[in-house]
């Protein structure tokens, strides 16, 4: 489990700046806790503090008050940075900011060897996760030589490689297409069941966490509200405060049900076809 | 600015390595069409498609290793006219990590520095660039990029394009990460830029719907190779195409084409849920009048 207790935080680290100017804050006053296996969806406008908040999670900043503890551990002792880094993984929205190696097999084989990776096995390991994102490449493809979806995948793969037990997507999959995003999400699905881990996912497209365990919606920095998807699906008027447009036929199925048309929320092109041609 | 590619093809290998090696994948096959001055193109296709090469060879970041790239019917690749490609504006994806000045107004003035413009001229182009992408030039110009909001940013670093007066401007996934207001509100300052300024827009999109609701022309890539070329409604809606990539028929369209079999709407292929809901709820309320009265 990830504790997050009463996080507020400053990129700015000047005391007075605290104290007197709350605007330079972008987190404020955070409490919550993302559990062992758990799909989390982090949603919000740009700037509402989203991806500030991931980057407390395994330490490459550190809470301004209030503190992060991963399994325990908290971030603010050193100590724990090496084992809450390894457990807790990013993938960042632009791959090119994480790249490392020179070749897809370099890339990958630079984290599993920074933690002692049994020598012998890192090409296996290489393999496999190539493998497992679908990454159509061979291992000395060039980096340079990958489109921005290919280095997505080369970036999942890098970490998917080092086993993580929480593992944060901030817009991964932004450069995918439909398909690629589609299945994206449905290897991340089954890399999971075959070893779960916590799946924290940040994105602007409500369709890609539908079936996320909770929602925890931002608002300017403040943990704005949380629960189940379901409990947000029919409040339009709140997704769009926090930057986000409902599905068509989810919308569909809403306005039709506020105009006394008994349909699912979930409606699809199948009900709506059987409903228009009962009286056509 | 007309652009025409005659018989375009680009490989990343050497010729010489080729000879060597057998892996030398060509990444785009003999393109052949014309882009005319003022269209609102998108390009999709999947990743490793060629989108990213083909933007490229546009704006001459690469030439071509096959073909012609012909700007307004002249070649600036071998008649020795590279400002030709200063007309066309580019921006890469995630253009606001590329942001690097302490001050909006610097970042944007940027590429006019080799231009040796007096100071007056620089702050009225800067002045007119932001004026475009909705930035208020008071409010914004002393400000550090860094401290702006994600769609703010991504403006700024359109400015810095817009400011150069390009002819063309070709974005790369201009709406990847930005929330549904940033995203509204960028779309709102393409069209204006296309109607008001005239200017070609060229962009990159994995999100089908906004390929719906924005483009009038679309050109779809499978593997180096334009598959579809026309009407973003008719393409996304032709089964043979979706297969091929494999991907569903956007939910506008479907209801959309639903509703006009059905004789309930007349004739919008671009149907919005409310819309939709209403022509619903109106046809339901004929029906029951019109078995009441049986």
């Amino acid at each position: 489990m990830i504790e997050i207790q009463n996080v507020s935080f400053s990129y700015i680290d000047w005391e007075d700046e605290i104290d007197n100017e709350h605007s330079s804050r972008v987190l404020h006053h955070v409490t919550t806790s993302i559990m062992t296996n758990e799909f989390v969806a982090l949603l919000g406008r740009n700037g509402s503090g989203k991806s500030s908040l991931t980057r407390l999670l395994n330490g490459i900043e550190l809470p301004s008050e209030g503190a992060v503890q991963v399994e325990a551990q908290t971030t603010r002792n050193s100590h724990n940075i090496p084992s809450i880094r390894r457990a807790v993984q990013i993938v960042f929205q632009n791959p090119e900011n994480q790249q490392v190696g020179l070749t897809v097999g370099e890339d990958i084989a630079f984290g599993l060897s920074n933690i002692g990776y049994p020598h012998e096995q890192i090409q296996e390991r290489i393999a496999w996760a190539i493998d497992i994102v679908g990454l159509d490449a061979d291992v000395d493809r060039p980096v340079t030589r990958l489109s921005g979806g290919e280095q997505q995948k080369l970036a999942l793969a890098s970490v998917l490689a080092l086993s993580p037990r929480y593992l944060i997507l901030d817009e991964a999959t932004s450069m995918l297409d439909p398909v690629a995003r589609k299945q994206f999400v449905q290897t991340l699905h089954e890399a999971r069941k075959k070893h779960p881990f916590a799946l924290i996912y940040i994105t602007h497209h409500l369709e890609e966490v539908l079936e996320a365990d909770r929602w925890i919606l931002f608002r300017n920095g403040h943990l704005y509200q949380e629960g189940l998807p379901e409990q947000f699906l029919s409040d339009k008027t709140l997704l769009q405060e926090c930057g986000l447009e409902l599905p068509y036929l989810r919308s569909l199925g809403l306005t039709l049900r506020d105009r006394g048309i008994p349909v699912s929320t979930s409606l699809d092109v199948e009900e709506l076809r059987e409903l228009l041609c009962r009286f056509n | 600015m007309q652009i025409q590619l005659v018989n375009v093809s680009f490989t990343y290998s050497k010729k010489k390595k080729r000879a060597a090696s057998t892996a030398a994948p060509s990444v785009l096959h003999h393109i052949n069409l014309t882009i005319q001055s003022g269209e609102m193109l998108a390009i999709a296709g999947k990743s490793g498609s060629g989108k990213s090469t083909f933007l490229q060879l546009l704006k001459g970041f690469l030439a071509p290793t096959g073909g012609q790239i012909l700007l307004d019917g002249i070649d600036p690749n071998t008649s020795k006219r590279p400002d030709l490609f200063d007309q066309i504006g580019y921006i890469f994806q995630y253009p606001e990590h590329q942001l690097f000045s302490p001050t909006v107004f610097e970042d944007i003035a940027f590429g006019l520095q080799s231009a040796k413009l007096t100071r007056e001229i620089k702050e009225q182009k800067v002045r007119k660039a932001m004026k475009a992408v909705q930035l208020d030039y008071d409010e914004f110009k002393d400000r550090s990029p860094f401290e702006l909001s994600g769609g703010e940013k991504r403006r700024v670093a359109i400015a810095g394009a817009v400011v150069l007066e390009p002819r063309v401007l070709i974005l790369d996934e201009p709406t990847a990460g930005l929330d549904l207001q940033s995203r509204t509100a960028l779309f709102d300052l393409l069209h204006q830029m296309n109607e008001e300024l005239g200017l070609t827009i060229l962009w990159v999109s994995h999100q089908l719907d906004e390929i719906v609701n924005h483009a009038c022309r679309l050109l779809a890539l499978k593997k180096g190779e334009f598959i579809a070329d026309g009407s973003p409604v008719a393409i996304l809606s032709d089964p043979a195409f979706l297969n091929a990539f494999g991907w569903e028929e956007p939910s506008v369209l479907i209801v959309s084409r639903l509703l006009k079999e059905l004789g309930i709407t007349s004739g919008n292929d671009r149907i919005s849920p409310e819309e939709a809901a209403d022509a619903i709820a109106a046809a339901l309320s004929l029906h029951q009048q019109q078995i009441t009265a049986k």
